[in-house]
Order: C-alpha cells, then sequence, then structure tokens
C-alpha cells in the first residue's frame, strides 16, 4: 500500500516536473487549448445573450406578442370567453368602440394647469404593458405611459385630473386617479393611460352622450389581444385562423427573430467545429511533442522499478494538470471579454430599451465546457498510451 | 562460499537488423555476492546487450537457467518472463538491481539529488537513509553541491555518468550492473571511480558487473573477466559470453 502511495505521489512529480521542466513549451500547449476554449465560450455567451436574451427580449415586448384581430361583425361574450381559454393566450381586453378612447388629463404645476391628450386604454390583470410588480389599476386609480408622465411631470404615487365628458376643460365634470405605476409604452403608443376598464367604458358612454351600461356589454367592436411567448404568437394565430378569426401578427418580428436564430446557430456551429478541430490539433501536436520527450525517460523509471500503471499514470496526470489550466485561463479570458462587451457593445449599437446582455456566460455552460475538454485530453492520452507503454520495450531505455 | 546472485546457463538472445542475424549467447554464467565481474570484448559484439539481459530489461529467447536471488530463494527468471510477470520483475529491478547504462537512466527534469531520492523511494528505502547514502556517494565520486543540485542535461557528460552511478548503488542493491561506467572520464578519475564502485559494493556484499575496454584496470581492481567470443559466418554472427573462461 505504502509502495503504491510512493508510486503515484512519483507519478504526480514526475508529471509537474516534465511540464515545468520545458515551461516555455507546456505555457504554449495551455495558451493553445485556453485560445480556442474561450472563444467556444465566448461564441456560447453571444449566443444565449445575444439571441436568447437580448432578441428575444426585443421581440417578447407587449406589441412583439400581440395578435391584431380584425373583425366584419361584434365579437361576441362567447367569442371573447375562447379566446381567453385558448392555452397561447395570456391577456385579452375586449373594447366597445373600434378606435380607442381618448381623455384628457390635467395636474397642477407651481400654480398652472398642465394638461395632456391622452389615449385611455382599458386594462385588467394580466396586461402585458403594465410594469411588472405592478397590478391592475383600481377604479380610482391609472397606470400612466413614460411619454405621457413626463408630459403631466408625475411619477408614481401623484395623483391628477381626469375630465370626464367632452365639454371644455373648465366646465367639464373630473376624476382625481392616483398615478399606480409609469409603463414603458412610448415605444408602441403615443401618450397613453391604462384604466379600469369600467371607467373606460363610463368616459366612451358620456362621449357619445349615453347613459351608463349598468350591465356589462355582450359584444364589443375590438379586442386587444396578446400571446404568452413569441412561440406562442404564431400557434395562437394559426388556431384563431382555424376557427375563422382574421388575425394577424407582427410575422415580421418574428421571422426576424428566426432568421437571427438561424443565423448565429450556424454561426456557431461553423466556429465550433472549426474550434474542435483546432483544439483536436493543439492536443494531437501537444501529445507527439510530449512523447517524443517523455517516453525514453518514462522508460528508464521502469528499468528502476516503477511500476508500469505509475509510468502511464504520468502522460495523464499532464494532460489533466495542462487541460484544467487552460480551462481556468480560458474562464478567466472569457468573462473578461464578456465583461468588455456587454459594457461597450449596448454603447457602440445605442441599444437603450434592452436590458439583456449581449453575451451571458452560463457557469453550467463553463464547467460543461471544462469537462469536455478534460475528458478529450485524457481520451486522447488513451489513444496515445501505446506510445508512452514502455513496458513494452524497456531495452530502448538505454538505446 | 558466499551465496550466488545470478545464475545463467545457455542464455540465448537473438537479434537482426535485417540483412544479418546476431546471436548472443550467456553460459556457466554464475555471479555471487559481493564478486567483481568484468565483461570485455570489442565495441559492437553485445556486452551491453548482455547486461540489458543480465539486468531484467530484456527477455531471452531460449535458455536452460536464468535464476536471480530475491534475497531469499532463487527465483525462476524463464518462467517469470514466460508468464509477463511483471510484479516479480518489477521488484527485483528496484529492490535488487542496481543499472548505470552508458546514456540516460535518468529523469532529466529532475536533478541529481532528486533522481537519487527517486530511486531510494522506489526501492523502498527510508528517505533519511537514501540522503545520508546520497552524501557519501557524492562526496565518493566527487559530484559538487551545483552538480548535485543540477539537472542532469546541463552537466557535462563525465558528470552526468557519476550522477547515474550514485543513482544506481543509492538504495544498495544485491546486483550493481554498470555499461561502461568510466567511459566518459579521464583515466585518473576512471580508476577512481571504479574504486568507489567497487568499494562501496564491498561495503554492503554487492555483486558488481560492469562492461570495460580498460581490461588492465580491472585486472587491477580484482575483476572476474568474462571476454566475448565472436564467430562469424555469412549473414550470421554468434558471440558467446562463458563464465568459465
Amino acid at each position: 500500500m505504502k509502495a503504491s502511495a510512493t508510486q503515484a505521489a512519483w507519478s504526480v512529480r514526475l508529471a509537474v516536473a516534465d511540464l515545468t521542466h520545458a515551461p516555455i513549451r507546456s505555457m504554449l500547449d495551455c495558451i493553445g487549448m485556453a485560445a480556442v476554449l474561450a472563444l467556444l465560450i465566448v461564441m456560447w455567451g453571444v449566443k444565449t445573450g445575444l439571441v436568447e436574451g437580448f432578441a428575444t427580449q426585443r421581440l417578447e415586448t407587449a406589441e412583439g406578442l400581440r395578435v391584431y384581430v380584425t373583425a366584419q361583425s361584434p365579437i361576441s361574450l362567447d367569442q371573447v370567453t375562447w379566446l381567453r381559454r385558448q392555452p397561447e393566450t395570456a391577456f385579452v381586453q375586449p373594447n366597445i368602440s373600434f378606435s380607442n378612447s381618448r381623455g384628457l388629463m390635467q395636474v397642477m404645476h407651481a400654480g398652472s394647469v398642465v394638461r395632456s391628450d391622452v389615449l385611455l386604454l382599458p386594462t385588467g390583470a394580466g396586461d402585458p404593458h403594465l410594469p411588472q410588480g405592478i397590478g391592475a389599476p383600481g377604479p380610482g386609480e391609472v397606470v400612466l405611459g413614460d411619454d405621457t408622465a413626463q408630459a403631466l411631470g408625475l411619477k408614481q404615487g401623484d395623483r391628477l385630473q381626469l375630465l370626464m365628458d367632452a365639454r371644455s376643460a373648465d366646465q367639464s365634470e373630473h376624476r382625481t386617479l392616483l398615478v399606480r405605476g409609469i409603463a414603458r409604452t412610448s415605444r408602441w403608443f403615443d401618450r397613453v393611460a391604462l384604466l379600469d376598464p369600467a371607467l373606460v367604458l363610463e368616459i366612451e358612454a358620456r362621449a357619445t352622450g349615453a347613459a351608463p351600461a349598468l350591465q356589462p356589454p355582450q359584444s364589443y367592436a375590438s379586442v386587444r389581444l396578446y400571446a404568452r411567448s413569441s412561440q406562442d404568437v404564431a400557434r395562437l394565430v394559426s388556431r384563431m385562423r382555424g376557427e375563422g378569426w382574421n388575425a394577424q401578427a407582427r410575422e415580421l418580428l418574428i421571422n426576424e427573430r428566426k432568421a437571427i436564430e438561424a443565423l448565429v446557430a450556424s454561426i456557431f456551429w461553423t466556429i465550433f467545429l472549426l474550434a474542435a478541430a483546432a483544439l483536436s490539433v493543439i492536443i494531437g501536436l501537444g501529445l507527439v511533442s510530449r512523447a517524443q520527450s517523455l517516453v525514453k525517460p518514462l522508460m528508464a523509471m521502469r528499468v528502476n522499478g516503477m511500476t508500469r500503471l505509475a509510468v502511464m499514470a504520468v502522460p495523464f496526470v499532464q494532460a489533466g494538470l495542462q487541460s484544467t489550466l487552460a480551462w481556468l485561463i480560458a474562464v478567466s479570458v472569457s468573462y473578461g471579454v464578456a465583461t468588455a462587451l456587454n459594457t461597450l457593445l449596448p454603447v457602440w449599437l445605442d441599444i437603450i430599451d434592452v436590458t439583456s446582455q449581449p453575451c451571458i456566460i452560463d457557469p453550467g455552460v463553463v464547467l460543461i465546457i471544462g469537462a469536455g475538454l478534460l475528458a478529450t485530453t485524457l481520451a486522447a492520452t488513451a489513444a496515445a498510451a501505446p506510445f508512452f507503454d514502455s513496458s513494452r520495450d524497456l531495452k530502448g531505455a538505454v538505446g | 562460499m558466499p551465496p550466488q546472485i545470478l545464475r545463467l546457463e545457455a542464455c540465448r538472445c537473438v537479434l537482426s537488423d535485417g540483412a544479418r542475424r546476431f546471436t548472443l549467447e550467456a553460459r556457466n554464467m554464475t555471479v555471487a555476492a559481493g564478486e567483481r565481474v568484468a565483461i570485455v570484448g570489442p565495441s559492437g559484439i553485445g556486452k551491453s546487450t548482455l547486461l540489458e539481459m543480465l539486468c531484467l530489461l530484456r527477455a531471452p529467447d531460449q535458455g536452460v537457467q536464468f535464476e536471480f536471488d530475491d534475497g531469499e530463494t532463487m527465483l525462476d527468471l524463464l518462467r517469470a518472463w514466460q508468464r509477463h510477470d511483471e510484479r516479480m520483475l518489477n521488484g527485483l529491478r528496484s529492490r535488487r538491481l542496481g543499472y548505470a547504462p552508458q546514456r540516460g537512466g535518468y529523469f532529466p527534469a529532475l536533478s541529481v539529488d532528486m533522481n537519487a531520492l527517486l530511486r531510494g523511494d522506489l526501492a523502498g528505502q527510508e528517505r533519511s537513509r537514501t540522503r545520508k547514502m546520497t552524501d557519501m556517494l557524492a562526496r565518493d565520486l566527487s559530484l559538487t553541491s551545483r552538480e548535485r543540485s543540477a539537472r542532469p542535461d546541463r552537466l557535462s557528460a563525465g558528470e552526468r555518468q557519476r550522477g547515474v552511478l550514485l543513482q544506481a548503488m543509492v538504495h544498495s542493491p544485491a546486483l550493481v550492473i554498470a555499461d561502461e561506467p568510466t567511459a566518459a572520464l579521464h583515466p585518473t578519475q576512471a580508476e577512481a571511480v571504479l574504486r568507489v564502485m567497487a568499494g562501496r559494493c564491498a561495503a554492503v556484499g554487492a555483486a558488481l558487473i560492469i562492461s570495460t575496454h580498460d581490461i588492465e584496470l580491472a585486472r587491477q581492481l580484482g575483476f572476474r573477466l568474462i571476454v566475448a567470443r565472436s564467430t562469424a559466418s555469412p549473414g550470421m554472427v554468434e558471440t558467446t559470453f562463458d563464465g568459465r573462461t
């Protein structure tokens, strides 16, 4: 047992000594492997960040998920219920008018009145336009679009007045509303306010001079419909068309995403294959070089009584040490490159409305790539084992 | 009568370079503990090949008897080779044998001292004893501390040769085999080194087998000579090392 431990300890010691004996060659081997690995890790990070995060975030905005419904006849309550029940549906908001209602909002600032004409959108729980963590506004509340809030100089928790009818601003009845939150809607709508549907109905009734309805309407002129994800948009549109709906989505965006995904995937796999080939060459050259310098000294160790197992362990320990060192270098470089990309790319591309980072390095992937490298180098060493197997021809030790 | 360490009878190795066939035979070869044996003969006759067979690097292709003392009994090595008994052969190589080849025989990434430490560890020798033996042999072989701490490829041929001899004796083996141990040394240094080897082996009762061209020095130091005899015929060279000559 003690003899085996001694032999094992010397295997490690000889492996390390041989690596440090020719430090430049050893470091070049490591740097070669690390360069290829770093490329792979960064590529994977860009694939994850740019496509699955960045592009998804650009496309999976509220309006990217919207399905536009054009109805020739009023949409019944049953139809709205059917839409709501579809597994791809995230949110449905029926509207009694074809076009969205408009209203006037005002607020007092330093003795003067600031007014803004805004689009009034009925909303409810699950509306993707509502900011995260902010529920649907109640009867006395409003969620303002970011440009509306800016125009009125309001922030969350402030109060404003909504004019309830079409008479002149001074004579109109108004209602005070609490700003429940600010939504980032300016990319899609020009000055919008999200309100409780009952309040919008009341304003629409006043606008047309009708008495406010006591019961919810049984049919609607239009619906605001959103799918759960960009993949669900296509499925929902297809399902609706199958049921006779005239439904459309921003297919251009979806196709754009698919094209980006396909492009990046093909670039990634091309580089991956090239990198794998480069890695194989680097590992192969390293093994040949190591075999040339190591075989004779290892034979000498066999002559001195080192066991075949202990001698064969030397190139394996070296492969393990070199691949681990290469992996550590690659991880450090990759995180550095990722940080630089995440800092500089949004500035270069002038991206302000996407919070996802363009290069996301997943530690799990980094570990898998490291394990892959270790397995590859050990497998290559195992394949080259006959070259290192000094027990076959000990007399060569003295030639 | 000192116990025998090694016993060979009609052990043959057959080599070929394509055009010619070389046959080497060791006959009536017995080596006792404490004995000094010098293998002599012209270059290329097969002295190194014989030493490789004696130090268990090369299996004989044929043989009647090849026995080696493991400290308790004489082990049948013809059988061990046939059975590929690496455990037995490795045990003898590590503990009972010390071999100093003409070239190589060390790990180039380790210093002379570290190579000696490795040799002692492989023989299962206590490190304190290995260090003590290294100091003593280094002093006797005139290796300076600079030479001892240097890697072998940074040393001259003579320094390297002495380093390898140190390594072959550091674990006090029962049989020390050295292939032309003084070839790279100045004549005066060669005699001193050979005296150190002979003295060291005598001190621990080890047998010493060398190959050499310096017959006079070998005789002077009490080596029994085994002279190679060779006969050549078209396409064939036969060399015999007879222990009774």
